[in-house]
This record gives C-alpha cells, sequence and structure tokens, in this order.
C-alpha cells in the first residue's frame, strides 16, 4: 500500500508540474513557472526517497530537496506580489494579474 | 541537523500554505485555494515525518504519512481539472 501511494504521490506531482507549464505556457506568468519547476523538483524527489529507500541508506540529506522546492513556491508568491500590476487601468483584471497574497 | 531539516520542510510548508489561502482570500482565484488545501495537508505530511523521525522514533508512522500527501495532490489535481479557467 505505501509503495503504491509514493507511485502516486510523484506521479501526482509531476502531472501538477505540467499543468502549471501549461498555464505558463498560456499566460507567460513566471508564478506558474516557477510553481511548475517545484513541484517537478517535488516528484523527483520522492523518485530519489523511493530509490534510496531500496539502497536502506540514510537519506535525510534528500528532503533539502523538498525543502528548496517549497522555498521556490515562497519565492515565486513574494516575486508575484512584489511585481508590479501589468494590466492597464481600464482593463478588467485576470487571473494571473492579481496578487497572491 | 536532520530534526531543522524536517522542521523547516514543515515550516515551510505551512507558509506556503497561509500564503496561498491568504491569496484565495484576497483575489477568490479558485486554484490558489486547491493549491493552499494540497499544501495544508503536505505541511501534515511534514509534521507527521518530523514525529515520526525525531519525537517518536520508536512508532512508525511510514504507513500513515503518505496518506495526506496523496490526499493534498488529489485535491489539487480535482481543482486543476474541474474548475473553469479563471
Amino acid at each position: 500500500m505505501e509503495t503504491f501511494l509514493q507511485g502516486s504521490i510523484c506521479t501526482g506531482f509531476i502531472i501538477a508540474g505540467l499543468f502549471f507549464l501549461r498555464y505558463w505556457k498560456e499566460t507567460r506568468d513566471r508564478l506558474f513557472l516557477l510553481f511548475a519547476l517545484a513541484f517537478l523538483v517535488l516528484g523527483l524527489n520522492r523518485i530519489l526517497l523511493a530509490v534510496d529507500a531500496e539502497l536502506q541508506e540514510d537519506h535525510h540529506g534528500l528532503y533539502l530537496i523538498r525543502l528548496a522546492a517549497f522555498l521556490l513556491i515562497i519565492a515565486a508568491i513574494v516575486d508575484k506580489n512584489l511585481r508590479p500590476s501589468r494590466r492597464r487601468d481600464d482593463e478588467p483584471a485576470r487571473g494571473a494579474d492579481r496578487q497572491v497574497s | 541537523m536532520t530534526a531543522l531539516i524536517y522542521a523547516l520542510c514543515t515550516a515551510t510548508a505551512l507558509t506556503c500554505a497561509v500564503l496561498l489561502l491568504r491569496g484565495y482570500r484576497n483575489s477568490r482565484v479558485r486554484l490558489l485555494l486547491w493549491s493552499g488545501l494540497c499544501f495544508c495537508a503536505l505541511t501534515l505530511d511534514n509534521l507527521l515525518l518530523f514525529l515520526d523521525k525525531i519525537v517518536w522514533p520508536l512508532v512508525d508512522f511510514a504507513p500513515w504519512r503518505p496518506s495526506f500527501a496523496f490526499i493534498g495532490l488529489a485535491l489539487l489535481l480535482y481543482g486543476m481539472i474541474w474548475e473553469k479557467k479563471n
């Protein structure tokens, strides 16, 4: 069961990363590109943890990759909020232009 | 060092969740809600990792830990697939 869940989680991260990549392609918003990168890194992290578990090695160092991905997401949100809005005043706000937090 | 890494993973996941849910509260962009909920689940996953490896090493949480991440990703993917593009 645990192996099934780990595989599903890894696949889920990769699929979410691909979704964000598609959003970036449509909107050219850097936030989505950074989210895509972070989620793909999280998927890779799960693969490395699974391989490391097979080798019976101590893998707490691999959690630094997870930490880096989370920090990338935080940086993406902060970057989005610090960027000035690109839209003109007479245009309605699109989803990509709104502040994240 | 190990405990610090696990604790930081939990803290950063929580920070992501808070920022995303605050963003949803301000903008009502649904993708932010689903992303925030995903990171709430990932926070629990990382918290359980910390409890499993550091606080209660004799108790094995390993069979339960992936469940939270699985639920979080399921919520995020549901939101991405079924919500209308905003």
